[in-house]
């Protein structure tokens, strides 16, 4: 079963932390512009997921659609190469982004996407030599 | 490597999302497999083999590289 109880529990926290940073923006505990925004999306986001949950519970047709989904090896290949994509592509961009930086003499902000990058490389050979003895 | 499961379903009567309930994958995956552009795990071949009662090479023709 894919939307189980603690999917529920996490998106309840979603929006609740999403209309706690609304609420923070509007009272101005908060800058009002940033923070408001994550919190609608999150609110989005935590709502769209209790409707999708709610539906999954009472419509045989989409549960059934959803499982065999989730269970479809050509699925989850399709979702591991994306993930990888999408890692090539972030470092690539934030490695064009620090260079951009460094040159506007922004060292700080180059400094943390140079550590974003290097999370990302440590977590992809960490993972690796796992993998390598486990599989 | 190419298949024929399109061949097989069909002189089964089965449709595309027949056959992928029957084999627990969705119905873009039967299409991917029929034209050739995803190749399954081997326990996807063994039961699409064992699906339509016939060995895995008789159902995928493996052909080699040139």
């Amino acid at each position: 079963m894919y939307y189980d109880k603690r999917k529920l529990a996490i998106s309840i926290f979603e929006t609740i932390i999403g209309l706690v940073l609304i609420v923070f923006g509007i009272t101005g505990k908060i800058d009002s512009g940033v923070w408001s925004a994550v919190g609608t999306a999150l609110v989005a986001v935590g709502i769209g997921s209790i409707l999708r949950f709610v539906k999954y519970r009472t419509d045989e047709n989409y549960r059934n659609r959803i499982d065999t989904e989730i269970a479809d090896e050509r699925m989850s290949h399709l979702r591991l190469k994306s993930w990888g994509i999408a890692a090539y592509a972030f470092i690539i961009a934030a490695g064009i982004a620090a260079i951009v930086l460094l040159i506007n003499d922004m060292r700080g902000q180059a400094s943390v996407l140079g550590y974003c990058i290097c999370f990302v490389l440590i977590v992809y050979l960490i993972s690796y030599l796992i993998l390598q003895k486990k599989e | 490597m190419t298949n024929r499961i399109e061949e097989l379903r069909k002189t089964s009567g089965m449709t595309q999302e027949d056959l992928g309930r029957k084999l627990g994958v969705s119905r873009q995956t039967i299409i991917s497999l029929e034209r050739g552009r995803y190749n399954p795990s081997i326990n996807l071949a063994y039961a699409i083999a064992r699906e339509f009662g016939l060995t895995i090479e008789e159902v995928f023709i493996f052909e080699e590289d040139k």
